[in-house]
C-alpha cells in the first residue's frame, strides 16, 4: 500500500503497518460520519 | 448515480467480484455488459450515443490503412455530436435536444474514439476488433468523469489481465483517498468549516469574504475532481488496468505550464498531442497554440462566452510564461542558489492564486460581474 510503503522508510514494518491501519480506520470511520454532507456546488459546466 | 453514493459503491463490489469470478474470456464481455446496464440505467441516450461513437470509430478506423479523409469524417462526425449537443443543451428553444443535458460521459468518449482514431491513422494503433475497441469505450471506472485514458495502455492491461492483489491493495486505497477527499475535506472541510468562517464574516462584500470566496471555489474543484478522479483509478485498479494519473499536486507547481501539466493531465496531454502540437507545426507559433490550445479546453467543458475567456485567461497566462523563458535565455538570467527557494515559494503563490482568480470568471453570474469582483477585491485590498 503507498501510505504504507512511506511509513514503512522510517517506522519498523510492524510499527508502519499498524499506522497504516489506524490511519485507514480512522479516514473510513471520518467518512461514514461525514458522508450526508451536503457538498458545495460542483457541477460548473454541462459535460 | 454519483460516485458518493453506496449504489456506486455496491456496484464497484458487485463489478470487481464478478470481473474476478468470471473465466477469462468472458471478462471482458461481462465487464462491458455492466457497464451497459450501469449506462441504460442512468442514462439510455447517452448508451445509444455511445454505441453509435463505437459503430463509426470501429468503421472509420478499422480499416487495413485509414486515409486522413475517413478519419476526419469519422472523427470530425463525431466531434460534430459533441458540439451539437453541448450547443442544444444551453439553447433554449422547442428543440427536442433541449431537453436534456449533455448525454452522460460524452465529452469524455467522443475524445477517446477522436485520440483512436488518430493513433491509428498515424499507424500506432495496430486494427483492432470490435470487442477490444467497445471494451475501451464500454470501460465503466472512467466513464462518468474520466480520466481521457489511452488506448495503448488499457489494450496492454487487457491482455495482461491477471488478479494482483498488489493491484488490489492500491485500488482500495485510491477509493478511499478518492472518499477522504470528496467527503472529508471537499464538502466538509472547505464547503462546511470553510464556508461557515465566510459567512461569519461581517461584511460579505469585503476584501476578506470575497477572497476567501475564491479560495474556497478552488479549493473545492480541486478536491472534488481530484477524488472522483482517485475513485475511477482505484476501481480501474481493483480490475487490473493502471489507467493514466490526472491530478499531481497541481496547486503546488511554480507556473502556468507546470500546473496544466499536473491539472486534468489526461485532458491537457490529449490537447497538446492533437491541438497545440498541430498549431504549432502549421503556423510555427506557440503563443497561437497555447491560445488556441486553452480556448479549446475550456470549450471541452462548455460552449460558452465565459469558458472562452477563461481559457483565454490561461492561454495568455501562459504565452506570458513563453516570453518569460525566452528573456531568461536570451539575457542568461539565473537566480542565485539562495534565492531559489524564496522565488520557488513566491512563484507556487502567485501561480495557485492565477488560476483560482480565473475561476472566478467562471463562477460569476456574467462576464460584468467577474470583473466587478475583481474590482472590489483590489479597490478593498488597495484601499
Amino acid at each position: 500500500m503507498m501510505l504504507h510503503g512511506l511509513l514503512a522508510r522510517w517506522l519498523p514494518p510492524r510499527l508502519a503497518t499498524l499506522v497504516t491501519l489506524a490511519v485507514y480506520a480512522l479516514l473510513i470511520v471520518m467518512i461514514l460520519i461525514l458522508a450526508p454532507t451536503p457538498p458545495m456546488d460542483f457541477r460548473y459546466a454541462r459535460y | 448515480m454519483i460516485y458518493t453514493s453506496f449504489a456506486w459503491l455496491a456496484w464497484i463490489w458487485i463489478t470487481v467480484s464478478l470481473y474476478w469470478l468470471a473465466p477469462r474470456s468472458w471478462r471482458d464481455l461481462l465487464l462491458m455488459a455492466l457497464s451497459l446496464a450501469a449506462l441504460i440505467s442512468v442514462a439510455p441516450l447517452s448508451a445509444a450515443l455511445l454505441l453509435a461513437c463505437l459503430a463509426i470509430t470501429h468503421v472509420a478506423g478499422n480499416v487495413a490503412a485509414p486515409r486522413a479523409a475517413v478519419v476526419a469524417l469519422g472523427g470530425g462526425s463525431i466531434a460534430l455530436l459533441l458540439i451539437g449537443f453541448k450547443l442544444g443543451s444551453q439553447v433554449g428553444g422547442t428543440m427536442l435536444i433541449n431537453a436534456v443535458l449533455v448525454p452522460l460521459g460524452l465529452s469524455y468518449y467522443s475524445f477517446r474514439c477522436i485520440h483512436f482514431l488518430i493513433e491509428r491513422h498515424k499507424g500506432r494503433i495496430a486494427p483492432m476488433p470490435l470487442r477490444s475497441l467497445a471494451a475501451y469505450l464500454l470501460f465503466l471506472p472512467t466513464f462518468l468523469v474520466g480520466p481521457i485514458h489511452r488506448f495503448d495502455t488499457f489494450h496492454a492491461d487487457q491482455q495482461r489481465q491477471r488478479l494482483d492483489p498488489g493491484l488490489m491493495a492500491r485500488g482500495v486505497e485510491r477509493i478511499i483517498h478518492g472518499y477522504a477527499k470528496i467527503i472529508i475535506l471537499g464538502n466538509f472541510g472547505t464547503g462546511q468549516v470553510l464556508g461557515g468562517a465566510i459567512a461569519a464574516l461581517p461584511d460579505q462584500q469585503g476584501a476578506a469574504a470575497l477572497y476567501l470566496g475564491i479560495v474556497q471555489n478552488g479549493l473545492n474543484l480541486y478536491f472534488q475532481f481530484a477524488g472522483h478522479s482517485d475513485i475511477a483509478i482505484g476501481f480501474g485498479l481493483m480490475l487490473g488496468f493502471r489507467i493514466m494519473e490526472n491530478f499531481r499536486w497541481p496547486y503546488l507547481q511554480p507556473n502556468l505550464s507546470a500546473f496544466w501539466q499536473s491539472w486534468h493531465r489526461s485532458l491537457s496531454r490529449w490537447c497538446r498531442d492533437y491541438i497545440y502540437g498541430v498549431v504549432v507545426a502549421h503556423t510555427r507559433s506557440p503563443a497561437l497554440g497555447a491560445l488556441s490550445t486553452m480556448v479549446i479546453i475550456g470549450l471541452w467543458h462548455e460552449i460558452s462566452l465565459r469558458f472562452v475567456l477563461w481559457g483565454a485567461w490561461h492561454g495568455v497566462g501562459l504565452i506570458v510564461w513563453q516570453r518569460w523563458q525566452d528573456v531568461k535565455a536570451a539575457r542568461g538570467l539565473t537566480l542565485a542558489p539562495a534565492a531559489r527557494a524564496p522565488v520557488h515559494a513566491l512563484s507556487v503563490v502567485f501561480t495557485v492564486h492565477y488560476v483560482w482568480f480565473g475561476f472566478v470568471i467562471l463562477t460569476a453570474p456574467s462576464a460584468a460581474e467577474a470583473l466587478a469582483q475583481f474590482g472590489r477585491l483590489f479597490a478593498a485590498l488597495l484601499a
